[in-house]
């Protein structure tokens, strides 16, 4: 075929509106945990494909992770622990949460908890001074838990330290005693429980943030909000349905769950399921903040209404 | 004029950068102006907060490669020297060396665990390579005359490998030396954005999560005066330990 015909045809195809059917494509950073069970829902129950959307998922480490990956464009959503996002807010960038994720209501669905080794003599948070625990990614909810619950009990914040490792390799620092100590969530709680390799030294570590917390929640540059106020309102509305489907088929949810994890059935049948909220409620994020300031991750407090784009 | 062509350039560029982040052509959240990232770089280092994670990172990059050294050196000229050895580890030496060292941080870790240990094994196996293979052919190319007139002096194995054979390997030795130092810095470096909790990876880690950007350029810029530092400290320590050797290559020819 002449080069100038081929061109002129490619061309043509390039400047073809959409068609009407077409789905939206969408980028989506999350973590391969329970907290984003909202989005393996949303994708095994077809909301997205309902909402016309195309969604790519990436599986990251980290809200500190996923934040630069919206920063930079390269994913136009992402799922982030609250505190990754107070902090990126403080430091002067552009992040609104969008949708809400998980929320902790200390005390009756922990899906986080503090581990020991299980021949561990550690018996309080106390004797966690001058130790090694480790979390996710440095600088998020895990790191201001950490620093409320050694404030707690009596031990300056910063004695204890804190390294960062991923989720699924958690227990094997445990086991390798590298780690005196991890802050993790499910189903790494129930399997390295279950296991025998590790036991609950605190089974609600996030408890200074009030009750009840938001933990994490779906979030997109305020710039990118306002240019795809359409996607941006599909994905809500998609991850919010999948909210309501946990809510009410929770073996469902975990089948689900199950398959996104590799978990075996026996476990997956033991682990406790994160609440999901049906709106994003500033009360729920207002403690996070106050913790963040208190322990020095942010300069000063500021109102929960300025990244939850109100 | 000459002398000074090199600053201008980096002036050049540092002003570039300025502009480029004035000017808001790229997000200044994620590329500070360089001044705001000099005055930053400026007050951590006063306050002994940068000094504290680089003196971590040195000391686990130069532990690596003094160990690394002392087993790698001996080993090379041995290697150089004795066919029989040479045929021994070859295979096993040609099999690992090719290894990226990042690639064992894993393993590394789950042998060692996540402290220091960990992070000064991976630096020796970075180093360890380039020292050897330094070592081995500087050893290899050291002329049989050395070695024959050696042993027509009745020199003992040790005085030999003292005196003969080490000082004729040692331009080649510190070549390879050469190789392994700044990769003793990447290296050490790499391995303390994982489960670290000092040194300068963790701190450049840790400003990235934390969304302090222009603390996280003065941790990458703590990082390049180290290497410079270091580089310095090599090529002074091996010019002066090779001074003999200035100016002989033509005498050794003949």
């Amino acid at each position: 075929m002449p080069r100038p015909l081929l061109l002129a045809l490619l061309s043509l195809f390039l400047a073809l509106p959409a068609h009407a059917a077409e789905p939206t494509p969408l980028r989506v950073g999350y973590m391969p945990v329970g907290d984003c069970l909202q989005f393996f829902v949303a994708e095994a129950e077809g909301y997205f494909k309902a909402e016309g959307l195309d969604v790519t998922g990436a599986s990251m480490k980290g809200g500190a992770v996923i934040a630069p990956a919206v920063e930079g464009g390269e994913l136009a959503i992402g799922w982030s622990n609250t505190v990754s996002i107070i902090l990126a807010h403080a430091k002067g960038f552009d992040f609104t949460f969008l949708a809400p994720g998980v929320e902790g209501v200390a005390g009756t669905n922990d899906v986080h908890a503090l581990l020991v080794p299980a021949d561990s003599k550690i018996t309080s948070v106390k004797e966690l001074a001058g130790k090694t625990v480790a979390i996710n990614t440095l600088g998020n909810i895990n790191e201001a838990a950490m620093r409320a619950l050694a404030e707690k009990a009596g031990i300056a914040p910063d004695s204890i330290r804190l390294v960062e490792v991923p989720f699924p390799d958690m227990a094997t620092a445990l086991a390798k005693g590298s780690a005196d100590a991890a802050l993790t969530l499910e189903p790494f709680v129930t399997d390295a429980v279950s296991r025998g390799v590790a036991k609950v030294l605190d089974p609600s570590p996030h408890a200074a943030f009030g009750n009840p917390y938001l933990i994490g929640a779906w979030f997109a540059k305020k710039s990118w909000i306002k240019a795809h106020p359409e996607t941006a309102a599909a994905f809500a509305r998609a991850v919010t349905r999948a909210s309501a489907f946990i809510a009410a088929h929770p073996d469902k949810a975990r089948e689900i769950l199950r398959g996104r994890t590799k978990l075996s059935p026996e476990l997956a049948a033991k682990i406790t399921l994160p609440r999901f909220p049906e709106k994003l409620e500033p009360a729920a994020l207002q403690g996070v903040i106050d913790v963040c300031a208190r322990f020095g991750l942010i300069p000063k407090p500021f109102a929960a209404g300025e990244v939850l784009g109100r | 004029m000459r002398r000074f062509s090199g600053l201008i350039v980096f002036v050049a560029l540092a002003c570039l950068w300025e502009a480029v982040s004035r000017l808001g052509i790229v997000s200044r959240l994620y590329f500070p102006p360089v001044s705001t990232i000099a005055i930053t770089f400026w007050k951590l280092t006063v306050s002994g907060l940068l000094p504290l994670h680089a003196g971590q990172t040195l000391t686990r990059a130069l532990a690596g490669l003094g160990i690394a050294a002392a087993v790698a050196v001996p080993l090379g000229l041995g290697m150089g020297v004795s066919r029989r050895l040479a045929r021994l580890l070859s295979p096993t030496v040609e099999l690992l060396r090719p290894v990226p060292p990042p690639a064992i941080i894993p393993a590394a870790m789950l042998l060692f665990g996540i402290g220091s240990g960990m992070k000064v094994f991976v630096v020796f196996f970075a180093c360890f390579f380039p020292i050897l293979v330094g070592a081995m052919d500087g050893a290899r190319a050291v002329p049989p005359q050395f070695r024959l007139t050696a042993a027509a002096y009745g020199l003992s194995r040790y005085d030999t490998l003292a005196r003969v054979l080490l000082p004729a390997a040692g331009p080649s030795v510190a070549a390879g030396f050469r190789t392994a130092v700044p990769m003793a810095l990447i290296v050490a470096v790499l391995s303390e954005m994982i489960g670290a909790t000092s040194g300068i990876g963790h701190y450049i880690l840790r400003m990235q999560r934390t969304f302090a950007i222009p603390e996280m350029y003065a941790g990458v810029a703590m990082l390049g005066i180290l290497g410079l530092g270091l580089n310095a400290a090599v090529e002074r320590v091996t010019a002066r330990l090779l001074r003999w050797h200035e100016g002989r290559g033509d005498a050794m020819e003949g």
